[in-house]
């Protein structure tokens, strides 16, 4: 007789086919790991990149700061001080409207006679007063006396004087170049004449 | 996230506790109270390859339906062991057959069997409720339709306790990935019976403290009946000859059929002659269960022995060709 029975449970497909399963799974794993490890890779790559451009980025900086630095040094040292100082008081100056540039000018140039003109004007403070420095060129020194004499009569200039005694006579013309002359601007005497 | 609901959902128990039909493995293990069998079967020959046995001490398994067998699982794991050391090939999955009382066999009787496999087991494991010393839900059913005619159909069912066939399976679980075959041993007999005979066989299969008598007609099971010996002393013999008496008894009562062949086969061999006096009791002659020579050849004349004294499941088992 024959037999059909059997009281075994038969292994289930899962457990039938695992190892013909496993194939596909270990190589779909594989492939998903190498993708993963890829764009990883390319991940750490483009991280490298950003970070190489970021510690460029760090030096400039740093670079930056250092020139920074060394300026505000160079802005410390004494002289550069006094200058800046300086150019703060005239800035002051101008900035509380006790002197004017144009106003120097105009001054200055009203009193210049036809004969005489005025070749550079720098000025500088000297305490509370301005200290002028220009350069003139007369046709001859009667001329140069006229200018000077005009200076000193005039009430916003005082302390006029030659700073180069000889007078430089140009060899082809009788004409005086380049007297360097100095004089105090009265800042204020402006205002206060009327004017 | 719940993985066991998720699983269950996926897998169903019922699903997972399905029993499957018949196959034959390489290696099989027939586990009795008294001894460990195992051999190597070569499929496609049909043949044993090697075989072996093993004493088990007394009490070290106790067969019973309802509560565990292994009472000495260690012994029956080195036994198993020693078993699979000398047939080989223990790895893969083996085939197991258990001992004849730990499995309830009944022939049901239906009007209608659904061709739905689920709903005809539902019905086969209720209707074996009834006979089924432990509630019908532990049970892990196989069945085989003997015969359908067109108002009755008649199967033959088998129901183990699930926790019976898991502690087996634990001691096999250092050697086989799992059982691909589970038999009461007397079913491995039953193709050792000759096929296309129309009249009615008796098969006693006494083994280790128990007797199971099956009757065939024709080529259907008609009746099965498993005793647990009271005895196991030399008084076991006249306990047989008395259950075989009954059991002749009623085949002549309710299946209305007068037994004519009788096969007998003795676990361990008994010293007296039980055929004998079986044959005296009937007035018929007693016939030792036998396989085909052809099973054998390989076998060493000690392993034929072997294979003879112990081991006629292995032949009947080669021999229920598919």
């Amino acid at each position: 007789m024959r037999v059909v029975l059997n009281l075994a449970i038969p292994p289930s497909a899962h457990e039938r086919y695992a190892l013909l399963w496993a194939i596909p799974a270990t190589l779909l794993g594989v492939t998903g790991l190498t993708l993963i490890l890829m764009f990883s890779l390319r991940s750490y790559r483009e991280y490298k990149v950003v970070q190489k451009s970021v510690d460029e980025l760090q030096q400039r900086d740093n670079a930056v700061r250092a020139q920074e630095m060394a300026l505000r040094r160079q802005l410390d040292a004494p002289e550069s001080r006094r200058l800046l100082d300086d150019v703060k008081f005239v800035n002051g100056l101008i900035e509380q409207k006790q002197v004017s540039l144009t106003g120097l000018a105009a001054d200055i140039t009203e009193l210049i006679p036809d004969d005489v003109r005025l070749r550079a004007l720098a000025m500088e403070p000297e305490g509370q007063q301005l200290a002028l420095r220009f350069v003139i060129t007369g046709k001859d020194a009667k001329a140069i006396e006229r200018f000077l004499s005009n200076l000193e009569d005039s009430p916003h200039f005082k302390d006029v004087a030659i700073i180069n005694e000889g007078f430089e006579e140009a060899s082809t013309t009788s004409e005086l170049e380049n007297i360097p002359c100095t004089a105090h601007y009265m800042v204020g005497e402006r205002e206060s004449s009327g004017e | 996230m719940n993985w066991e609901l998720l699983k269950s959902r996926l897998w169903p128990a019922k699903r997972r506790e399905r029993t499957g039909s018949f196959l034959l493995p390489t290696v099989v293990l027939d586990m009795q109270p008294g001894f460990v069998a195992g051999a190597k079967l070569d499929r496609k020959s049909r043949q044993v390859r090697r075989v072996a046995v093993r004493q088990l001490e007394a009490g070290a398994l106790e067969p019973l339906a309802s509560r565990l067998n292994l009472a000495k699982q260690e012994v029956v794991r080195r036994a198993i062991r020693e078993v699979l050391e000398t047939v080989g090939d223990g790895s893969g999955r083996l085939g197991i057959l258990l001992p004849d009382p730990a499995v309830r066999v009944a022939i049901l009787r239906f009007e209608t069997l659904s061709s739905d496999r689920q709903e005809a087991e539902a019905l086969v494991r209720w209707k074996m409720g009834g006979l089924l010393p432990f509630p019908p839900e532990e049970a892990r059913v196989s069945y085989q339709v003997l015969s359908r005619g067109e108002q009755s159909v008649e199967l033959l069912a088998m129901a183990v306790r699930n926790s019976i066939v898991a502690e087996y399976e634990a001691a096999l679980e250092d050697v086989s990935a799992g059982p691909a075959l589970v038999l009461p041993a007397t079913a491995a007999l039953l193709p050792l019976l000759p096929s296309g005979y129309r009249g009615s066989q008796v098969l006693v299969h006494v083994c280790s403290g128990s007797v199971t008598t099956v009757v065939v007609v024709g080529d259907s099971i008609s009746f099965w009946r498993n005793r647990l010996l009271e005895r196991v002393t030399a008084a076991e013999d006249s306990e047989v000859v008395s259950e075989f008496a009954r059991v002749v008894a009623a085949c002549r009562d309710h299946l209305k059929s007068e037994i004519e062949d009788l096969y007998i086969y003795v676990r361990p061999p008994a010293s007296s002659s039980l055929d004998d006096e079986i044959g005296k009791v009937t007035g018929r002659r007693v016939q030792l269960l036998t396989g085909s020579a052809s099973h054998s050849e390989a076998l060493a004349p000690a392993e034929k022995k072997i294979l003879e004294s112990f081991g006629m499941t292995f032949a009947g088992l080669l021999e229920n060709r598919n």
